[in-house]
C-alpha cells in the first residue's frame, strides 16, 4: 500500500467515526426518540377484545400532512 | 415530504412523531390508524392503599390514606429507576385491572381515602385516564395527588392542574446532562412544571434522590436549593430521599446516611423551611418544625404520626402559618 492509501483510510476511518459520534451523541438518542418500535396490531386487537388494554382516543396531539410540520 | 397517516404526541417534551402502528417513547401511546391512541386507559397495573406519607407528600392530609394507582409505562427511562419492573414495560405484559375512572373513585370513597394518588410510574403518560379520575374524583370531594417526573408540556399540564391539588414532583438533579445521560430527559420542562404547577395553586413537594457519586455533590445541591428559594420560595418542602441499588444501577451502593444530612443542612442553611430526608430513618429527619418559633409541627417516624401541633394550618404556640393543604 502507498503512503497516499493509507492517509485516504485513515481519513475514512475519522470520517465514519464522526459521523458515528454525531449520530449517538445527538438530542434525539439521548431522549430516545430517534427510532420508535411497531406495533403488531392483530395481537393489539386481540388484547383489546380480552380486556387486557384498551385503545381510547388520546388528547394534545396533531395529525401531520407533511414530517416538516413536526415542532 | 409528504406522510399522509403520521401524527405528532405533544403531550410531554419529547414530542414523539410516529408513523402508523408505531409506539411513542413512553410504550403507552401509539398511532393507531392515523390516530392517537392510548393503551391503558381504565386499565391500571398497580393499585393499592397507601399512607400519604408514602408519597411522599407532608404537608398534605397528614395521617391520611390515598387511594394510589397506577399503570405501564414512563417517558424518562431512568437507569436508577426504583419501579422499573411496571415503568419500563409495555402495558400488554402487565397484570392489567379493569378499573373505569369512575369505578376507582368509588373505590376510594368505599375505602375512606381522602386522596387519589396517580403515582409509582408516570401519571403522565396515563393523562387522559388521570385527568377524567380526576374529575370526578374532585367533584365527590376527594383530592388529588400528582407523583411525577413532570417531564409534561405546558398546555396539558395548566389542564391537569385545574384538578389536581397536590404534586410531589421529582427534581433528579440540577443538571442537564446528569437528566440526559440517566434519564433520556431534559431538566429546562421539570422546573417550568415545577413553577407553573406552583403559580396554577397545586402544593408542590419536591423530590431529589441522591445517587451516590452521580448528584451528590454539595455545589450541585446549593443550586438546587436557591433555585427553589428564588423560583418558589422557602415554604414548599424538599424531600432528599436515599437511592437503593436498584434496576440498571445495581453496582452502586445505597446512599451513605451522611451524605444525606449533609443535603439537609445545605437546604436549610440556603433558607428553605422545611427539609426532609426519606427512604432511612434518621432522627428528627421527618417531623415538621415550625420555622418560626423552631417547635415540633408533626411528628412523624416512617408512616407513621404522632404529635400534632397544629391549629387551623397554623403552628399551635406562635400562630405562624405553616404551608400545606391540612383539610
Amino acid at each position: 500500500m502507498k503512503a497516499d492509501d493509507y492517509k485516504l483510510l485513515i481519513a475514512l476511518f475519522f470520517g465514519f467515526f464522526l459521523i458515528g459520534m454525531v449520530i449517538l451523541t445527538s438530542p434525539k438518542r439521548e431522549l430516545g426518540t430517534t427510532g420508535y418500535e411497531k406495533v403488531d396490531l392483530k395481537k393489539l386487537e386481540k388484547l383489546v377484545s380480552e380486556g387486557e388494554i384498551t385503545v381510547y382516543p388520546a388528547r394534545f396531539y396533531k395529525k401531520l400532512k407533511s414530517l416538516e410540520e413536526a415542532e | 415530504m409528504s406522510k399522509p397517516g403520521y401524527v405528532q404526541c405533544q403531550l410531554c417534551p419529547k414530542g414523539c412523531v410516529l408513523a402508523p402502528s408505531e409506539r411513542g417513547n413512553c410504550r403507552v401511546r401509539i398511532n393507531y390508524n392515523g390516530e392517537l391512541v392510548t393503551l391503558v386507559y381504565g386499565k391500571p397495573c398497580a393499585v393499592h392503599i397507601d399512607p400519604i406519607e408514602k408519597k411522599p407528600m407532608f404537608h398534605f392530609l397528614p395521617g391520611t390514606r390515598s387511594f394510589s394507582l397506577a399503570t405501564a409505562g414512563c417517558n424518562l427511562h431512568c437507569k436508577f429507576c426504583q419501579n422499573w419492573e411496571i415503568s419500563q414495560v409495555n402495558p400488554e405484559t402487565t397484570d392489567n385491572q379493569d378499573l373505569p375512572p369512575g369505578k376507582v373513585v368509588e373505590l376510594a370513597l368505599q375505602s375512606a381515602c381522602q386522596s387519589i394518588a396517580y403515582t409509582y410510574s408516570e401519571p403522565i403518560i396515563f393523562y387522559e385516564y388521570t385527568y377524567d379520575t380526576s374529575l370526578i374524583a374532585k367533584n365527590a370531594g376527594i383530592k388529588n395527588v400528582l407523583v411525577t417526573a413532570g417531564f409534561i408540556k405546558e398546555e396539558p399540564l395548566r389542564k391537569l392542574c385545574q384538578v389536581i391539588d397536590g404534586a410531589n414532583i421529582d427534581l433528579k438533579a440540577f443538571s442537564d446532562d446528569y437528566y440526559r445521560e440517566l434519564c433520556a430527559g431534559q431538566l429546562e420542562p421539570i422546573l417550568k412544571c415545577i413553577k407553573l404547577s406552583v403559580e396554577l395553586g397545586v402544593m408542590v413537594e419536591i423530590t431529589n434522590l441522591i445517587v451516590p457519586t452521580l448528584n451528590d455533590d454539595p455545589e450541585m445541591i446549593k443550586r438546587m436549593c436557591e433555585w427553589i428559594l428564588n423560583n418558589l420560595g422557602p415554604e414548599y418542602p424538599l424531600h432528599f430521599s436515599r437511592f437503593y441499588p436498584q434496576y440498571q444501577l445495581r453496582s452502586l451502593p445505597p446512599t451513605p446516611a451522611e451524605t444525606l444530612i449533609q443535603a439537609r443542612e445545605i437546604a436549610l442553611k440556603a433558607g428553605l423551611y422545611y427539609v426532609y430526608i426519606g427512604n432511612v430513618r434518621i432522627e428528627g429527619a421527618e417531623n415538621t418544625y415550625c420555622p418560626n418559633c423552631k417547635k415540633l409541627l408533626i411528628e412523624r417516624i416512617g408512616y407513621w404520626i404522632g404529635e400534632v401541633n397544629l391549629k387551623a394550618g397554623s403552628c399551635k404556640f406562635c400562630g405562624a402559618k405553616i404551608k400545606g393543604v391540612w383539610s
